[in-house]
C-alpha cells in the first residue's frame, strides 16, 4: 500500500470509528435508564409526569425542588389508623454519589402493603442496585418502618433508600 | 547426498530480473544480459540537457520496489491510534460536560480512561505477538517486538493506574478507607476476583521481562511464563464487560467483543493454523549438517513442496529440531541462501551448549518450523543501489539477500578473525554474477581498520554514495548501534536503513 493510500485509509477508518461512537451515544439516554416511574396507585398520568431521577446536576436540582413541596405527591386521603394514613406516598428523592433514590409506599389499613423505588441504573449501579432494592423492599414490608438494615455491597443505595423511605413515612404519618 | 553449494547442479542462481521476464519469449539479446540497465539516449528539443533517455525495450526495470509497500506500517500505526482514540471516546462521549467536577469524580474519570486504554493495549499486545502472517509481512517481526516492549510498560502502568484510581475514587465517594473499599470491590463486584488475578499475572509477567530479570531466567521458562498473557486476556475480560461503565453502550457492545474476537482469531490463526498447515505441507527434515568455519555450520533442510514455500531471502523462520533433548527449544534462524525448490539452508554459529548440539544432528531429524518472518528483504528497497553490512554470523541473511540485490551492491563483512569469515567462495562467486563488491574488514575492534570502518570518513571512503543507498544491517547489537550512529551522521534517512539485529 502506498503511503498516501495508507494515510487516507487510516484516517478515514479512525474518523468513522469515532463518529460511530459519537452517533451511538447521541441517542439521548437521559435519565440513565431509570426503571419506570413508580405507580402504585395506578394514577398513571400523575406518576409519569414526575421528573425521573438522574445523575446530572440539572435533574438533581429538579429533585431538590421536588423536596420543597412533597405534599404534591399525596394522591389519596384516608382516615388515620395506627399512625399511618392510607394512601400512596412518595418520599423525597435522596441523593447519594451515584444518583437519586426515591421510594414510594402504599399504605392500606395502616400498614405498608407495597414499596417501590426509582434508582439509578447507570454503570455499576445496574449490577448493584436491582437486587439491593429488591432486598430493601422486602425488608421494608417486614419492618413496617424505616428501620431497614443496609444491604452489604450497596451501602450508598441502602442509606439513600432509608432516607427517602423515612420521608415517605413522614408524609403518611402526617 | 553431496550438498556443498557448488555441487547443486539443478539449482542455478536465478536473478529476479530473469524470473520477471520468463514469460516474454519475444525478448532477444538483452535476455541473456542480466546487467542490462542502460538507456538509449536520443536528442531532445525540450529537455534542458538536450538529451532524452529512452529505455531499451525490455530492459530491466530496476526501480526500487518499496513504494508499493511503503505505507503498510503507516496504516497499521494509524489503525492502532484510531482504535485507541475510539476506546477513549467511549468514555468521552458518554460523560456529560460538568460531571467531572470534584476529586472523587476526577479520580473515577482517570480510572475509567486508563481502564479503557489498558484493555485496548492488552488486545494490541496479544495481537502483535500472534505471528499472523499479514501483520508480519506489513510490519515485520523486529518492529512488532520493539513495539510490544514499549507498549508492555504502558499497559502495566495503565492497568495499575486504573485499579488504584477506581478504588480510591470509590473510597472517597463512600468515605471509607481505601483498603476496605478495595476489598469490597474485589469481593462484591462481578468477575473482580479473576480480574485481580489477571492484574497480578500481568505485573508478574512485566517484572520478569525487565532485562535484568529476563537474562537470569532460561529463555524457555521465561517464554512459558510470558505465554500466561493469554490468561490475562481471558481473566480480565469478564470484569470489563460486566462492570465496565463505558462498555455497555450500543457501540461498545460491538466494538469491544469485536476486538476480542479479532485477537482470539488472530492468535488461533497465527499460532496454530498457519504453523500446522506449513508443517503438514512441507514436512521439513534435516538433510545434512555441513561445517562452514571455526564454530559455524550450515544445516540443510529438506522438505516436500518447497517451491510453494513463500519465503524471501533475508527472512528468518523459527526452527524446532525434534531431537530427544532439543525439541522444547525454538530457534529463530535466518535463511542463509535464497530459498529454492531443493533445500533451505540455515547457518548457525555455536555460542552455547544448545546450538553446539545442533551440529550433531543426524540427517532425517524432523523439524517443526514457523514462518517465514521479517521484512529484511529486497522488497523493501527504496533506492536503486544497496549496501549490505554484516557483522560476524550476521552474514547469513546478508548472504541470502545478496542474491536478490541489484547490481552495484556493496557488501561489508566485519569479522574479528580471518578464520571466522564464512561463505567466502559463495560471496565472491555471487559478487561476480551480481556485479557486486565484497569488502572484508577483519580485526579486533581496536585495530585501526575496524576502528576506521564506522567513522564518517571511513565509511564514505568505502561507499562514497552511501546516502543514496539502502543499507541492510545485520550483526550484534554493538555493531548495529555503531553503524546506525555513523549512518545518521552521513545523512542516511531512517527509511533507507533496514535492521535485523540479533535479539529475540
Amino acid at each position: 500500500m502506498r503511503r498516501s493510500t495508507a494515510a487516507a485509509v487510516g484516517t478515514l477508518t479512525g474518523a468513522a470509528l469515532i463518529a460511530g461512537v459519537r452517533l451511538s451515544v447521541s441517542v439521548p439516554e437521559q435519565p440513565p435508564a431509570a426503571p419506570p416511574a413508580v405507580d402504585l396507585a395506578g394514577s398513571g398520568a400523575a406518576a409519569s409526569a414526575e421528573p425521573t431521577p438522574s445523575k446530572s446536576a440539572k435533574s438533581a436540582k429538579e429533585n431538590k425542588e421536588n423536596n420543597e413541596n412533597p405534599d404534591a405527591e399525596r394522591t389519596e386521603e384516608a382516615p388515620p389508623d395506627s399512625g399511618l394514613q392510607d394512601g400512596t406516598y412518595r418520599g423525597a428523592g435522596a441523593k447519594n454519589p451515584y444518583g437519586t433514590i426515591q421510594v414510594s409506599i402504599k399504605v392500606t389499613g395502616g400498614k405498608i402493603v407495597a414499596a417501590d423505588a426509582t434508582y439509578p441504573t447507570a454503570n455499576n449501579s445496574a449490577i448493584i442496585n436491582p437486587p439491593a432494592i429488591a432486598q430493601l423492599k422486602q425488608a421494608t414490608l417486614r419492618a413496617q418502618s424505616a428501620d431497614v438494615d443496609a444491604v452489604s455491597g450497596a451501602t450508598f443505595t441502602s442509606d439513600a433508600y432509608v432516607r427517602s423511605l423515612q420521608a415517605a413515612l413522614d408524609q403518611a404519618g402526617g | 547426498m553431496a550438498r556443498a553449494y557448488q555441487d547443486t547442479a539443478p539449482y542455478e542462481f536465478q536473478t529476479f530480473e530473469d524470473q520477471r521476464y520468463l514469460d516474454e519469449p519475444e525478448q532477444n539479446w538483452w535476455q541473456d544480459d542480466a546487467y542490462q540497465r542502460s538507456d538509449i539516449v536520443l536528442e531532445s528539443h525540450t529537455d534542458p540537457t538536450g538529451w532524452r533517455a529512452q529505455p531499451i525495450p525490455g530492459a530491466i526495470d530496476d526501480r526500487p520496489p518499496a513504494e508499493a509497500t511503503s505505507g503498510n506500517r503507516l496504516l497499521i500505526i494509524l489503525l492502532f491510534l484510531a482504535g485507541l482514540a475510539t476506546s477513549v471516546s467511549l468514555w468521552l462521549f458518554e460523560t456529560e460536560a460538568g460531571t467531572v467536577n470534584d476529586l472523587p469524580t476526577l479520580m473515577m474519570a482517570v480510572g475509567r480512561v486508563t481502564g479503557l486504554i489498558g484493555g485496548y493495549l492488552l488486545f494490541i499486545q496479544l495481537l502483535m505477538m500472534s505471528r499472523v502472517s499479514w501483520l508480519e509481512e506489513w510490519v515485520g517481526a523486529h518492529d512488532l517486538l520493539k513495539w510490544h516492549r514499549w507498549l508492555g510498560t504502558s499497559l502495566v502502568v495503565a492497568v495499575l493506574t486504573h485499579a488504584v484510581f477506581i478504588t480510591y475514587g470509590y473510597a472517597l465517594t463512600a468515605e471509607s478507607p481505601v483498603i476496605e473499599q478495595g476489598i469490597t470491590i474485589i469481593t462484591t463486584l462481578p468477575d473482580m476476583i479473576s480480574a485481580t488475578v489477571a492484574t497480578g499475572l500481568l505485573v508478574f509477567i512485566s517484572l520478569i521481562s525487565i532485562r535484568a530479570a529476563k537474562t537470569k531466567l532460561p529463555y524457555e521458562l521465561w517464554h512459558l511464563i510470558h505465554l500466561s498473557g493469554y490468561a490475562v486476556l481471558l481473566l480480565g475480560y469478564g470484569h470489563q464487560v460486566a462492570t465496565g461503565a463505558n462498555l455497555s453502550g450500543p457501540f461498545a457492545a460491538y466494538f469491544w467483543p469485536g476486538l476480542t474476537a479479532l485477537v482470539i482469531a488472530a492468535l488461533i490463526w497465527g499460532r496454530l493454523i498457519e504453523p500446522l498447515w506449513l508443517n503438514v505441507r512441507h514436512r521439513f527434515e534435516v538433510a545434512e549438517v555441513v561445517a562452514e568455519g571455526a564454530n559455524t555450520f550450515s544445516i540443510y533442510i529438506d522438505g516436500k513442496n518447497l517451491h510453494k514455500l513463500n519465503a524471501l531471502p533475508g527472512q528468518f523462520m523459527r526452527w524446532r529440531f525434534l531431537t530427544r533433548n532439543g525439541w522444547w527449544q525454538s530457534h529463530p534462524f535466518s535463511l542463509s541462501a535464497a530459498p529454492n525448490p531443493e533445500w533451505l539452508r540455515l547457518t548457525v554459529t555455536a555460542v552455547g551448549g544448545h546450538t553446539a548440539k545442533l551440529a550433531e544432528m543426524e540427517p532425517g531429524t524432523p523439524v517443526w518450523a514457523e514462518g517465514p518472518f521479517g521484512t529484511f528483504t529486497a522488497e523493501r528497497r527504496t533506492r536503486r543501489r544497496a549496501l549490505l553490512i554484516a557483522g560476524g554470523s550476521g552474514i547469513a541473511p546478508i548472504r541470502a539477500l545478496l542474491e536478490d540485490m541489484p547490481p552495484d551492491t556493496i557488501v561489508i563483512y566485519r569479522a574479528s578473525r580471518p578464520e571466522e569469515l564464512v561463505f567466502r567462495a559463495e560471496l565472491e562467486e555471487l559478487a561476480e554474477r551480481r556485479d557486486a563488491w565484497v569488502r572484508y574488514i577483519v580485526g579486533s575492534r581496536n585495530d585501526p581498520g575496524p576502528r576506521r570502518l564506522f567513522t564518517p570518513d571511513g565509511l564514505l571512503g568505502l561507499v562514497p554514495d552511501v546516502n543514496r543507498r539502502d543499507v541492510y544491517l545485520c550483526g550484534p547489537p554493538g555493531l548495529v548501534g555503531a553503524a546506525v550512529a555513523t549512518l545518521r551522521e552521513l545523512d542516511v534517512p531512517d527509511s533507507q536503513m533496514h535492521l535485523d539485529p540479533f535479539e529475540f
